[in-house]
């Protein structure tokens, strides 16, 4: 593998090949890591202020250190975190928080549940929000535990078609949650590629979105966008 | 930094298993990573059900857009600032050569009062739309470039006049009050705020639509302008106050627990959005208690003059606890105290103006208790007198 030097332009260069863009990266997880401050400290601008240093730490950081981009979630949540505690215990806020509420906070098994659940709430959130409006629609509904039936009858077509998206939805989402890198070793070399660079993809079908389409609304019945 | 790891695969791992279920491998993958696991940890059940809802609420209302552009321009100020930290060194070694004595910087500087006029911008910013930062106390021409609506900037007033061209949205515009500072803010409905220390109040630059809303948290006095076509309405984190033309305090520190809405003219209406809603009538005070998530509004034994002298300049205590007294220095002086001996259970009446500096304060305060005081800095610490 070619030793990358120091670069300065608008990516993370990972070890085992892999590059993101910083403002993919930062688009995708930014509410994540907010929702997750605020687990620890209750003043939202506080938290969104210590959400931006950690992005800001990992800008400046040696860009081509880290060994995989679970690599850079990890730093930043435990930067997160640690900046959360120096600000509920050292700001003049002090006061305001009890230290039964400050004890909790700072014990390694609050961070890890934390994580987990932010890390859960966040994967379901994201991938369900990458599907194509249709499909979003339909999982939406399903996970709301409605039959096919019904959502037949509320989004307003068949059966048949309810199905197609369905089955449209889970190839759209099994594309989406790449499975964690320990289990590459189980697929074929082929689907190596496509799931390194689908996600890179991802983002970009993702921007587009937010750019262009009117997504069709079903009138009169509860809008899921 | 593993431990983090792993509980992000095992995450990513759940959320497959909800949403599409796992293979073989993916199965016996999730059961190795959970075995190094915590304890107690209950997997899948805790999204048995994925309440979108919940989920857009938390993740799909951020402005991402403006939180990136927030990002670029921290990034521009740091490679400003550390440009300007190497000409202020450069600069500040010349001068040394230069005139070849040495300064002695002037030792303890006394802690002077704030209330001098109402003048005191120390610390206090304003956070605009689009997420940036400005520091109120900066270069007057900066400001004047970067503030948003039709603002001017007073000694300590920042005053809004209505736009001249009508804009269906209006931004929205945060101004924060650190402790230790002091603020007013004249809305662009003619609307006087009093800013207390730690407080931050949300409003839009201009009012447009039907009602006229602002978020306060903290302590703010309003003198309301009149306008029966749009209802003035105060939003909270425990209750919302409607306003019907008047003069009124919030104050939402929770100190002990507790915050409270003074009314001094006029009528107001409150509710905590939990079919709790109260009239208020002048010279009432409503005081609601948070850290117990079932009360409901009681009218208080506080008088309005003692919520609302910190306005005028005083300070204004009836049968007040110490403890309350000095947490009140705290936030207006900037200062932090710390008891080594004496109890502090006393109440004490009386009324003192805050334009005075922190030592006549607590010399007063010394000869009226049994408590002695000596200031260090930013720290003053509390010890009984002897007799």
């Amino acid at each position: 593998m070619k030793r990358l030097q120091q670069k300065r332009d608008g990516n993370i260069y990972l070890k085992n090949g892999e590059s993101l863009s910083f403002e993919c990266f930062f688009r995708e997880n930014f509410a994540k890591f907010q929702a997750f401050a605020g687990r620890f400290i209750n003043d939202p601008y506080a938290g969104e202020d210590i959400v931006q240093e950690a992005f800001i730490s990992v800008w400046e950081s040696e860009r081509n250190s880290y060994d995989s981009e679970l690599m850079v979630q990890a730093f930043i949540y435990k930067t997160i975190r640690n900046k959360c505690l120096n600000y509920i215990k050292y700001n003049k806020i002090r006061e305001k928080y009890s230290n039964e509420f400050i004890h909790g906070r700072e014990s390694e098994t609050y961070l890890l549940h934390s994580i987990l659940n932010e890390e859960v709430q966040h994967a379901l959130y994201a991938a369900i929000k990458k599907l194509t409006p249709q499909c979003q629609i339909v999982i939406k509904l399903h996970l709301e535990g409605k039959k096919n039936k019904d959502i037949a009858e509320i989004m307003n077509i068949s059966e048949i078609t309810v199905k197609s998206h369905k089955m449209l939805a889970y190839k759209e989402l099994r594309a989406i949650l790449r499975p964690p890198l320990s289990l590459i070793l189980f697929f074929s070399l082929k689907k190596l590629i496509l799931t390194h660079t689908i996600p890179l993809l991802n983002c970009f079908h993702r921007k587009h979105l937010l750019d262009g389409g009117n997504h069709p609304e079903y009138k009169n019945r509860k809008t899921y966008l | 930094m593993e431990a983090i790891i792993r509980n992000i695969k095992i995450a990513r791992l759940i959320c497959r298993k909800f949403l599409l279920g796992l293979s073989k491998p993916e199965e016996q993958e999730l059961e190795k990573l959970r075995k190094h696991c915590l304890p107690g940890y209950s997997g899948v059940r805790e999204c048995g059900t994925a309440d979108w809802q919940k989920l857009d609420e938390r993740y799909g209302r951020v402005d991402i857009d403006g939180k990136w552009n927030a990002f670029q321009n921290r990034l521009q100020k740091r490679r400003k600032h550390k440009w300007m930290v190497a000409i202020g060194a450069a600069a500040s070694v010349c001068l040394l050569l230069g005139t070849g004595t040495i300064i002695f910087l002037r030792s303890q500087p006394e802690i002077s009062p704030l209330y001098t006029s109402g003048i005191e911008e120390k610390g206090v910013y304003l956070i605009l739309s689009n997420g940036e930062k400005l520091s109120l106390a900066g270069d007057r021409q900066v400001l004047l470039h970067k503030v948003e609506g039709n603002a001017t900037l007073h000694q300590n007033e920042l005053e809004y006049a209505k736009k001249s061209r009508v804009n269906d949205d209006t931004e929205q515009n945060t101004l924060v009050i650190p402790a230790g500072a002091f603020y007013r803010l004249l809305l662009a409905d003619g609307t006087r705020v009093w800013l207390n220390s730690e407080t931050q109040i949300s409003y839009p630059v201009d009012f447009v639509g039907d009602s006229r809303v602002v978020s306060v948290s903290g302590e703010a006095y309003f003198e309301v302008a009149k306008d029966s076509e749009k209802p003035f309405i105060v939003k909270t984190d425990y209750f919302d106050v409607k306003v019907l033309g008047t003069s009124f305090n919030i104050n939402t520190y929770g100190d002990d627990g507790k915050v409270y809405t003074a009314l001094e003219e006029g009528l107001v209406e409150i509710s905590n959005g939990r079919d709790n809603t109260l009239l208020l009538k002048p010279g009432q005070v409503i005081e609601l208690d948070v850290r117990n998530s079932g009360s409901i509004f009681r009218f208080s034994e506080i008088s309005t003059e003692q919520l609302v002298a910190w306005k005028d300049g005083q300070f204004c205590f009836r049968k007040t606890p110490l403890t309350e007294i000095l947490r009140q220095i705290e936030r207006y002086y900037d200062v932090g105290f710390i008891n080594t001996s004496a109890e502090l259970q006393e109440c004490y009446t009386g009324t003192i103006s805050r334009n005075v500096s922190l030592e006549v304060l607590l010399s007063v305060l010394q000869e009226s208790t049994d408590i002695k005081f000596k200031i260090d800095g930013r720290t003053v610490y509390i010890e009984k007198k002897r007799d």
